[in-house]
C-alpha cells in the first residue's frame, strides 16, 4: 500500500478530468517512474512512451526490471515516484481492476492459466464480470485467432501443453478487448517451433491494430517484430531506439550486460 | 435393521449441517487463506435474530429467511470491519485477528443479551415425526438433508455456470491474476463472505432447532465441527469440505451406535483420535489437490 502522503501527492498532481494530459500522440507514457517491492527498488526513473498501434519491445536480462515495469503499469506493484499516463489520464496508483477496465491487459510471465478451470472457463474469466454480454462474440474471435484452442475448450488449463497454455494466456488477455496488450516473456520455456507460432501471433495482433509492449529475452526475435525497443539493465533504461537501428549496431548486447553505450540514440 | 436405518438418517442430517458449516469455512479459506474462527458466531447471530423476531411475533416463514440474511450480512460486515484492514498481513496476524473477532462478538452478545441462554420458540412442526416401515423419522432431519442437497446443488451450479462463480474459482487458484482480468477483488471477497454467511445461516436453523437455545458461546461447537470437517476434506477444497462434513458426522454417529453407554462422554475424543489418524496418513486432507497453506505462506 502506498503511504497516505504518496496518495495525496498523486491526487494533487492528477489533472482535472476535462483537462487531458499533454502527452502528445502517445497511448501510454511512463514519466520517470520508480517502482519497488517493499523496500527493494525494482525500476528507477524509467521513461517510456508507446504510440497507438506500435509494437515496443522491452529487452534485458533476468532482473533487469522488465516484469516490474509491466507490473507497475497494471498496478500490481507500487509506483513510488513518477507517473503513468494512459490515453490522457493519470492511472498511477489505480488498482489492477480499474486499469484493466481502461483497456490495458497483461499476459503474465509463466502464463499463469487457471489450471483447475477449463479452457472455456479461463476465457470466460478473461472477459471479466462486466464483459459477459460480449463474451460469446469474443470467444468466437479468440478461437479464430487461436484455432488450436477449439478442440481444447473443455480441457483443464493445467492439462494443456506449454504452447497451448501460452496461447490460452494471450487469448484470455484479449477477451477484455484491450487497446494495449502487455506480453511478459511469451516465448519463455517454449519449444522453438512454438516460439515461432507465438511471434506469428504477435504479428497478427499488430495487423489487427493492437498496441503491444513485449518484454523479451529473445532479443533477435523481439527486434524483428517490434518497431522500437528499450533495453533495461538493473532497473534502468540503458538504451532505446528503432529496432532496425538497434539490430545494426552492436549496442544491444553491451546494454544488455549493463556495460553502457557510447553512441546510444 | 430399523436401528441401522435410524442411524443412517441421523448421519445424513448431522452430516448436512457439518457440510454447510465446513463449506462456508472452506470458501473463505480457499480465496484468502484465512481461517475465519468467527464463523461459529454467524450461527449465534442467526440464533439471536430468531429470538428477537419471534419476540416481535414475526411469522416463521419470514424469520427463517431473515435470520439467514442476518448471518450473511454479519459475514460481510466481519470482512469489512475486521478482515479487510488485515489483508496482506502475516498469516499469524490474521489468525489472531480472527480469534479476537470471535471473542469480541461473543462478548458483545454477553453485554447486550446476557449470559443466560435464550429459548428460541421454534414452530412445533420442527419436532414432528413420522413413521415409515417401523422407522421413526424426524421431519426436521428430512428437511435438513433435502435443503442441504438443494443448496449444495445451487452452490455447485453457481460455481460452474455463472461468471461470478467461475471468477471465484479462478481467484481461489490465483487471486492476483484474477484481478488482472478486471474482476474486482473487493466485490469477489464480499461475495465469498456473503455466501459463507448464507450457508452458516441455513445451518443455524437446523443446528439450533434441536436444543432450541442460543447463548453467546453457541458458536463454538458449529465452528469446531465445521473447521474439523473442512480440515478432514483438505482445507482448500470445496468438495472436500462437504465430504469432510459427512465423514465427521459418520464417525460421530457410528461411535454413538457402537460405544457402550458409559463411554458416550468420550465420543468426541474417539472421533478426534480418528481424525488425527486420518491426517497422519493424509496430512493435506482427503481431497486436497494442492497445499493452499504452503502456497500462501
Amino acid at each position: 500500500m502506498p503511504s497516505i502522503l504518496t496518495q495525496l501527492k498523486r491526487w494533487s498532481s492528477r489533472r482535472p478530468p476535462d483537462g487531458r494530459e499533454p502527452s502528445g500522440d502517445a497511448l501510454i507514457h511512463l514519466e520517470a517512474i520508480t517502482a519497488r517491492y517493499g523496500s527493494t527498488v525494482a525500476v528507477r526513473d524509467v521513461d517510456l512512451t508507446v504510440k497507438p498501434g506500435e509494437v515496443v519491445a522491452i529487452l534485458g536480462a533476468n532482473g533487469a526490471g522488465k516484469t516490474s515495469t509491466l507490473k507497475a503499469i497494471v498496478g500490481m506493484i507500487d509506483v513510488s515516484g513518477g507517473r503513468i499516463v494512459y490515453a490522457g489520464e493519470d492511472i498511477t496508483g489505480l488498482s489492477p481492476e480499474r486499469i484493466v477496465e481502461r483497456g490495458i491487459s497483461l499476459t503474465p510471465e509463466g502464463r499463469e492459466v487457471f489450471g483447475s478451470l477449463t479452457t472455456r472457463e479461463n476465457l470466460r474469466v478473461g472477459a471479466g464480470i462486466n464483459g459477459q454480454r460480449e463474451y460469446p462474440q469474443r470467444l468466437e474471435e479468440a478461437l479464430t485467432l487461436f484455432p488450436v484452442l477449439q478442440d481444447k475448450l473443455d480441457v483443464f488449463g493445467g492439462l494443456l501443453s506449454g504452447g497451448e497454455q501460452q496461447q490460452l494466456a494471450i487469448a484470455r488477455s484479449l477477451m477484455s478487448d484491450p487497446e494495449l496488450l502487455l506480453l511478459d516473456e511469451p516465448s519463455l520455456g517454449l519449444a522453438p517451433i512454438v516460439v515461432e507460432r507465438v511471434f506469428e501471433l504477435i504479428e497478427q495482433l499488430r495487423a489487427r491494430g493492437t498496441t503491444l509492449i513485449l518484454a523479451e529475452q529473445n532479443v533477435e526475435r523481439a527486434l524483428r517484430v517490434a518497431d522500437r525497443a528499450y533495453v533495461f539493465s538493473t532497473g534502468r533504461v540503458e538504451l532505446e531506439g528503432e529496432s532496425a537501428e538497434l539490430r545494426e549496431t552492436g549496442d544491444v548486447e553491451r546494454a544488455f550486460l549493463g556495460l553502457g553505450v557510447e553512441n546510444g540514440s | 435393521m430399523t436401528e441401522v436405518a435410524q442411524y443412517v438418517i441421523n448421519w445424513l442430517a448431522l452430516g448436512s449441517i457439518y457440510a454447510l458449516l465446513a463449506l462456508g469455512i472452506a470458501i473463505v479459506f480457499s480465496l484468502l487463506g484465512l481461517i475465519n474462527f468467527a464463523h461459529g458466531e454467524l450461527v449465534t447471530v442467526g440464533g439471536y435474530t430468531m429470538v428477537v423476531l419471534a419476540i416481535w411475533d414475526v411469522p416463521w416463514a419470514l424469520i427463517i429467511p431473515l435470520s439467514i440474511a442476518a448471518a450473511a450480512v454479519a459475514a460481510v460486515l466481519m470482512e469489512r470491519v475486521a478482515y479487510r484492514p488485515l489483508r496482506g498481513a502475516h498469516v499469524a496476524t490474521t489468525l489472531l485477528g480472527s480469534l479476537a473477532l470471535s471473542v469480541v462478538i461473543q462478548n458483545l452478545f454477553l453485554m447486550f443479551a446476557g449470559a443466560r441462554p435464550e429459548a428460541i420458540p421454534f414452530p412445533s412442526w420442527t419436532q414432528d415425526t413420522f413413521e415409515v416401515a417401523g422407522i421413526v423419522i424426524r421431519t426436521l432431519d428430512v428437511l435438513t438433508f433435502a435443503t442441504t442437497v438443494v443448496l449444495l446443488s445451487a452452490v455447485l451450479l453457481f460455481l460452474r455456470r455463472s461468471a461470478r462463480g467461475i471468477a471465484l474459482r479462478a481467484a481461489a487458484e490465483n487471486f492476483d491474476v484474477t484481478r488482472l482480468m478486471g474482476v474486482r477483488a473487493n466485490a469477489l471477497i464480499r461475495g465469498a463472505f456473503a455466501l459463507s454467511g448464507l450457508l452458516a445461516g441455513v445451518a443455524a436453523f437446523f443446528f439450533l432447532a434441536t436444543a432450541a437455545l442460543v447463548s453467546p458461546t453457541t458458536g463454538f461447537v458449529p465452528l469446531l465441527k465445521g473447521f474439523i470437517a473442512a480440515v478432514i476434506g483438505g482445507l482448500g477444497s470445496l468438495s472436500g469440505a462437504v465430504l469432510g462434513g459427512f465423514v465427521l458426522a459418520g464417525l460421530e454417529v457410528s461411535f454413538q451406535a457402537t460405544l457402550p453407554e458409559g463411554a458416550s462422554p468420550f465420543i468426541d475424543a474417539f472421533v478426534f483420535g480418528i481424525v488425527i489418524i486420518v491426517l497422519f496418513i493424509r496430512p493435506h486432507g482427503l481431497r486436497a489437490e494442492r497445499s493452499a497453506l504452503v502456497e500462501r505462506a
